[in-house]
């Protein structure tokens, strides 16, 4: 049994009584949608056309948002409606990353997310989905397309039906018929001239929109009612993934330089800072949670697909080492170096790279998908803890633990300079595989990323990198003529600040960017 | 899907089958219906709910509501359509689920207020209804005491019922009802009238093979819902439809054809349209429907009026038939394609398109034109005129997907006993200079008053809001705030309202689902009634809570009434005016008690259930038959259903054989139509006697804005002012969440040529100048809407003076600077969060909430229609620096010469009568109250 709908564009008349039953029946929140009504325009006096296009959850016969939910809160029920239990919802708010269609929300009341779910309350008792009820001309037409003797089934098979980014290989089980491609297409269309009769969300960024407005075509449709949208992984993600950076970075990138060392005595400092910033990833993560309370939940009721949970188990993982060669060292227990070190490195390698998995779980967002991801991560780790390591030189010197500066900075050069290589061909890495069709989409968002209104600091960072890459080569010409001096010390932190700075743009940006191309 | 109408259910099955039967639940099982708790899911948590059938009160549809009272709270829980509601079909728009915003709204008026300081200056104070009842009713006793008659004034917005509070007014003896038709539908009324006795169109959207809408009937409008389910039924059958706006409406966007005409100008297309169907008649071609013509109009006056006009005109045809046609064709000659063209400013094409579409038709060709070009436009009624004569011409009258006279497809029950006619006249509300209005000459009033230096002793507001919703505002305040002028204004509303700042009582009434009406629209060829009904009252009869409701008696004030069940001492009008009565006739000696009397407890007022039961019992044919069939009493089957398919007399109604009356055609007598003649008023006599030189037949008068009076180059432009959205409802929807979230600004429309020209950027700060002041609004620069034009909804641009006092999703605060006869509004500040018991009162992230353009519009009285003209010349220009969203100037001085130069236009009454005998009015009094010698 796959439930959807069809949803009849010869007939709407965009008058939104689907939108209000619908908060109506599930009692939506001000500023949250299950269902809304998208107007867009096209042409020019007076050949113009309005049109309008009902959107909402697609109940995707291959959901993302399921596969990314970490609590398996959200799941896929035997009648083909996908629905969230809240009772396991932590508010991790990856179902609304993973989603291509924007239908997933937060209820700020209940910090849990929630979606149209085919009025699944309804459904089990025999009745149809609240929308369909109220709309006037009977354009929502719900219905199993399993049953061969249903309507929904039977508009199929007559063909020219559309769905909403079937590029994204959902398999959305909500089709249209005689719908505006503006309408369904995002990339066809911009809001930047505002609406119709209705404000802009505070949360909506002018120079963002006419930015992407540049690179459509010369007259585009234009967007003339939706529902803004505002960045849902904010601050704490990307904070997230700096001291994941630093956390696995210092690992990483002092391995290289203890390698032909005995014992793990050298690299304590760095496991412990490694520690400390591996507990702050951790608390980020619990603290972005709309529910941290239910944290625990992850590991009670976890979704062993969900990259949250691999992460999360990656990350407990790469700590318990952590705690483990800290502590043998604290007790004074010799364990297996190199053993101990090549666990320590793929563990540390896995934390910072595993990141580009959930990234690929969030379908909803091109940019994240994008090529290469995991290296990439890697190289930014390398980054992190090459410039870590040099802020840390001083406090290692003071305990005249034998880790060699060169080497450092060595790492951190090889680290900038794979990451602006990175930078430099990051337009050519649109998603590939089953998602290569997303490629349009990746390339506006790379292109904000890259070069948008917001980019100006992300190209200074760049720049600043460049400086810090002289700095080190400055400084390691230095180290190798035996100078141990002051300037040494300038050089490499200034290095490592820059470096730092930098890498916080390119993580910062990436997260916000990804969000904040319109996909609905 | 009542049982005495098995067409109705067979067709609604037939819509949907099997499990996607998108339809709510059936009658039968209202009783208790159980759905799963959409809070608690995905816990099967059952909620036991009774299902009680009311009426919507949003827009004038009269949808049918089905409220959802959960059994364990005596709470509504949600509302959706009725679905054995002939007229909606179990289907709403946005505003039917959204009245439960309504009824919990948490700055809704839960206590009858008492002005304390000076009138407006915001300051209320709770009073009993026992206090405000003595008072009020102490008033009105004592002006019909002094015979001041005229003092006492009930004015209604769009009122939602049929008879009712016209039934207090005649039981008063008094010629007091004021309404709002005239900044509504008052131009387009007087063109269907003058032609067929019926002052409205009623479309067979449903069997119609061309639709031609001057209207946007797929979004707003009389009657949205239930007619867009029947156009977009027809559509689905193959039926096109052709949309006539200056603006992209969202019909329009779904029309087969966009016509967009300057407006104003739409006669002169309408007429090239005849003319084009004579020619092609003329040149032996399908065009017109001879037969039709020849029978059903009054074509031999028509070709004596021709002849008079067109001395010279000589016909070749030797049939004075063929002579009349010779000579429409070339009465009308001048109207070519291409005449139109140029005077529309639209495509050539277009009026052979819709001659090919109509006659495409034939029979089943339908339109309609309520408000739009005709609300809009000097000599708008002749649009509707002119609109009607293509239906004339082909036929399409009162056929199978033609259009219906609208008396035709409603019905209005009464009870058994009514109040004879008044035999009073009241001049501000009828002045002799507009003997034609549709109806009272109501936005008039603060010159009225003024000029007539009359006093009205009490005044009523009820779901009217004139300081907002009429032209000139600002002389609304002026004569509000003059208590010389008004002695007492009460305001009947469950809402803030800007005019309830001016009201000396607040007194709250309930909202659609609080009360009882009945209601009955022309929505497609059928007949229907509605029983609105106050949903908790019913619920608590039904669950026995509280015993039955007795009816109050003899004045006695307890709370047995709607009030035990309503939210807080929200009453019903109903009730309240039959208490009110008691108070202004007490021991029954003025003849009006008896009205409101119980006849099976005499001595005590009339209840509801006894009111109700009378009207159902005695005054709706086929009711109790059907209730008897059901096992019912009329007015259980009326409770338990909500809704009741009248027995229909079907089309073509004005053929019928009759024995007496109607009017003879080839030597057969037939009902006809309700005019003067018994046929369609080709000529018509009345606008021939009544009106100014060349009214009398269909024609095209240059609009007050025609491009011809706007200075293109000087930066003058046409302002189009009335369009509506399709979530909101003028002044009603402001307290519905959900419909501000989605819309809430009203932006001015302006073609990126004019927007070029006139330096606009858009969204940036515009300045448009009226000739009696400015508002200041954002530009919103689109395709959407013809050259030369700019556009501004009237449905938003809410305001408050006072903080609480005003629906704080919907309306900016603004500061009132007062100097003279001038009014400087600015915003302090628009919609935003605010703490109250519902959580989404926090989340309310828009801020700007629109302008109140029409403050800065002049009064514009149609001559003969007497509807206020709404079209505006304006100026448009980059606001200037001081400028800022929102503002409003408006000097009144100037509002009083604007006034006085469009009463020199009309041609005041000069005969013995003050109006043409058969015209409608409401509350028509004894034919010598028309004599002016009286």
């Amino acid at each position: 049994m796959q439930l959807g709908f069809v949803i009849d564009h010869s007939k709407c008349i965009g008058c939104h009584a689907c939108t209000i039953a619908c908060k109506s029946e599930n009692d939506v929140p001000l500023g949250s949608f299950r269902t809304w009504v998208k107007y867009t325009e096209t042409g020019t006096f007076p050949d113009t056309n309005r049109s309008f296009a009902v959107l909402r959850c697609n109940q995707c016969a291959e959901p993302p948002c399921v596969d990314i939910c970490p609590t398996r809160a959200l799941g896929k029920g035997d009648n083909g409606i996908v629905d969230i239990d809240p009772a396991w919802c932590v508010g991790c708010k990856s179902c609304t990353m993973a989603c291509p269609y924007d239908s997933i929300y937060i209820n700020p009341d209940k910090g849990t997310a929630e979606k149209c779910h085919f009025c699944a309350h309804r459904v089990e008792e025999g009745l149809a989905p609240a929308c369909a009820v109220v709309c006037p001309t009977e354009a929502i037409i719900p219905g199993d397309f399993d049953d061969q003797t249903s309507r929904v089934h039977a508009l199929l098979a007559e063909g020219d039906l559309e769905a909403r980014k079937t590029e994204a290989q959902t398999q959305p089980r909500v089709y249209y018929k005689e719908a505006s491609p503006a309408g369904l297409d995002p990339l066809a269309t911009s809001p930047k001239d505002g609406y119709l009769w209705a404000n802009r969300r505070p949360e909506v960024d002018p120079e963002t929109e006419a930015f992407l407005a540049e690179l459509m075509e010369a007259g585009s449709a234009r967007t003339t009612l939706n529902v803004d949208r505002a960045v849902l992984w904010g601050d704490k993600v990307s904070n997230y993934l700096m001291t994941k950076s630093l956390s696995a970075g210092l690992v990483l990138a002092a391995l290289p330089v203890v390698w032909s060392m005995d014992g793990l005595g050298a690299l304590s400092v760095p496991l412990g800072v490694s520690l400390v910033f591996l507990i702050a990833t951790t608390l980020l993560l619990i603290f972005d949670l709309k529910k941290p309370e239910r944290f625990y939940m992850l590991l009670t009721h976890p979704n062993w697909d969900s990259w949250l949970v691999r992460g999360g188990i990656i990350l407990t993982v790469f700590g318990a080492l952590l705690a483990a060669a800290l502590g043998a060292d604290l007790v004074g227990l010799a364990l297996p170096a190199k053993p101990m070190l090549v666990a320590l490195g793929v563990g540390a390698a896995l934390t910072a790279g595993y990141t580009a998995s959930l990234f690929a779980q969030a379908k909803g967002r091109a940019l994240w998908l994008q090529r290469g991801l995991w290296p990439t991560l890697i190289v930014q780790a390398l980054v992190a803890g090459g410039a870590g390591l040099l802020l840390l030189r001083p406090v290692i010197d003071a305990l005249a633990l034998p880790v060699g500066t060169g080497a450092v900075q060595r790492v951190l050069l090889i680290g900038l300079g794979l990451h602006l290589i990175w930078f430099a061909i990051g337009h050519t890495l649109a998603p590939g595989g089953a998602q290569s069709g997303r490629r349009e989409e990746y390339d506006r968002a790379w292109a904000l990323y890259s070069r948008g209104p917001h980019a100006r600091g992300l190209r200074l960072a760049l720049v600043g990198w460049i400086v810090a890459m002289v700095c080190l080569v400055l400084g390691h010409v230095l180290v190798a003529s035996g100078s141990d001096s002051g300037l040494l010390v300038v050089l490499d932190g200034a290095a490592a600040v820059l470096a730092l700075v930098g890498l916080y743009r390119v993580e910062h940006d990436f997260v916000r960017a990804g969000q904040l191309v319109p996909i609905s | 899907m009542s049982p005495k109408d098995p067409k109705t259910l067979k067709t609604d099955l037939a819509r949907t089958a099997g499990w996607e039967l998108a339809v709510g639940p059936p009658p039968e099982k209202w009783n208790d219906w159980t759905e799963l708790d959409a809070k608690a899911w995905p816990e099967r948590k059952h909620k036991h709910y009774r299902c009680i059938p009311t009426v919507c009160f949003n827009c004038e549809s009269g949808c049918g509501l089905l409220a959802f009272v959960d059994k364990s709270t005596g709470e509504i829980d949600k509302f959706e359509g009725n679905p054995v509601h002939p007229g909606s079909r179990g289907r709403t728009c946005a505003k039917g689920p959204a009245t439960i915003n309504q009824i919990e709204d948490p700055q809704r008026i839960l206590t009858p207020l008492k002005r304390v300081g000076p009138r407006g200056a915001g300051q209320f104070e709770p009073v009993s209804w026992e206090d405000a009842l003595a008072d009020i009713g102490g008033r009105i006793a004592k002006a019909l005491d002094e015979d001041r008659h005229e003092e006492i004034m009930y004015h209604v917005g769009r009122p939602g019922e049929d008879h009712y509070a016209n039934r207090v007014l005649g039981a008063w003896g008094i010629d007091g009802h004021n309404s709002h038709t005239n900044v509504c539908s008052g131009a387009a009324r007087l063109g269907y009238y003058t032609w067929c006795g019926a002052d409205r169109p009623s479309p067979d959207y449903a069997n119609a093979k061309f639709i031609l809408l001057l209207s946007a009937h797929l979004e707003t409008g009389h009657y949205f819902n239930p007619h867009a389910q029947r156009i977009v039924d027809a559509m689905d059958g193959g039926a096109r439809v052709a949309v006539v706006d200056p603006r992209l409406s969202n019909s329009a966007s779904r029309a087969t054809h966009w016509v967009p005409t300057w407006p104003g100008t739409e006669a002169a297309m309408l007429l090239a349209v005849a003319r084009e169907l004579i020619e092609r008649d003329r040149r032996g071609e399908t065009g017109i429907d001879r037969e039709f013509l020849r029978r059903w109009t009054n074509w031999e006056a028509t070709l004596a009026e021709l002849e008079r006009q067109h001395p010279d005109f000589r016909s070749a045809e030797a049939e004075p038939f063929e002579q009349f046609l010779d000579l429409l064709l070339e009465h009308y000659k001048e109207f070519t394609a291409e005449r139109a063209a140029s005077e529309c400013r639209m495509d050539a094409g277009i009026v052979n398109t819709l001659a090919d579409e109509i006659a495409r038709a034939g029979h089943a060709f339908t339109s309609h034109l309520w408000r739009n070009a005709a609300a809009g436009n000097l000599g708008g009624w002749q649009i509707a005129r002119s609109l009607v004569l293509l239906h004339v011409l082909t036929g399409s009258i009162g056929r199978e997907g033609g259009l219906n006279p609208n008396s035709w497809d409603k019905f209005t029950p009464k009870p058994s006993d009514n109040p004879g006619p008044h035999d009073r006249w009241s001049t501000l509300l009828w002045p002799k200079e507009w003997p034609l209005a549709h109806y009272e000459m109501s936005f008039l009033l603060p010159h009225l008053v003024r000029e007539q230096e009359k006093q009205i002793d009490v005044y009523f507001t009820r779901v009217y809001n004139p300081v907002w919703t009429n032209p000139d505002g600002c002389s609304w305040i002026e004569m509000l705030e003059d208590e010389d002028k008004i002695g007492c204004h009460v305001a009947l509303t469950p809402t803030w309202n800007e005019t309830a700042q001016w009201a000396d009582y607040v007194l709250p009434m309930g909202h659609g689902p609080e009360r009882h009406d009945v209601m009955s629209q022309e929505t497609h060829a059928g007949k229907w009634i509605g029983f609105r009904q106050p949903v908790l009252r019913r619920f608590a009869e039904l669950e026995g809570q509280g015993g039955d409701v007795q009816p109050l008696g003899g004045g006695a004030l307890d709370q047995g009434d709607s009030r035990a069940a309503n939210p807080g001492e929200v009453w019903e009008e109903a009730e309240f005016w039959a208490e009110l009565t008691w108070r202004i006739d007490p021991d029954g000696s003025r003849g009006a008690r008896q009205f409101f009397e119980s006849k099976e407890q005499p001595g005590t007022v009339r209840s509801q259930d006894e009111y109700w039961r009378d009207v159902f019992e005695n005054g709706v044919p086929g009711l109790p038959e059907a209730a008897e069939e059901a096992g019912l009493e009329p007015l259980e089957f009326m409770r338990q259903r909500g809704a009741f398919a009248v027995p229909y007399e079907g089309q073509e109604r004005y053929e019928k054989e009759v024995e007496s009356g109607g009017v003879e055609v080839d030597g057969v007598r037939r009902a006809g139509f309700p005019t003067p003649s018994g046929k369609l008023e080709f000529f018509s006599p009345t606008l021939d006697e009544w009106s100014a030189e060349g009214n009398s037949l269909p024609a095209y008068q240059k609009s007050h804005v025609h491009w011809e009076h706007i200075d293109e180059p000087a930066g003058e432009r046409l302002l189009l002012p009335t369009f509506r959205l399709p979530t909101l409802i003028h002044t009603r929807s402001a307290n519905a969440k959900w419909l501000q979230e989605i819309s809430h600004t009203n932006p001015l429309w302006v073609h990126p040529e004019d927007a070029e020209l006139l330096r606009l950027e858009n969204g940036g700060l515009v300045r448009v100048s009226t000739a009696i002041g400015h508002f200041v609004v954002r530009a919103w620069v689109t395709e959407g809407i013809h050259p030369g034009i700019v556009a501004c909804s009237h449905h938003v641009g809410r305001w408050r003076l006072h903080q609480p006092l005003g629906a704080i999703q919907a309306s900016s605060n603004v500061e009132l600077h007062r100097d003279g006869s001038t009014f400087m509004l600015r915003q302090k500040g628009g919609a935003g969060p605010y703490e109250s018991r519902d959580p989404d009162s926090e989340r309310i992230w828009w801020k700007e909430v629109g302008v109140n353009q029409n403050l800065t519009f002049p009064v514009q009285p149609d001559p003969a229609s007497g509807m206020h003209c709404w079209h505006q010349k304006v100026r448009v220009t980059p606001a200037d620096p001081n400028d800022r969203y929102g503002d409003i100037f408006v000097d009144t001085q100037k509002s009083r010469l604007e006034y006085d130069k469009w009463k020199a236009r009309t041609k005041p009454a000069a005969g013995k009568l003050r109006r043409p005998l058969w015209f409608k009015r409401p509350l028509k009094p004894v034919e010598a109250a028309y004599h002016f010698d009286r």
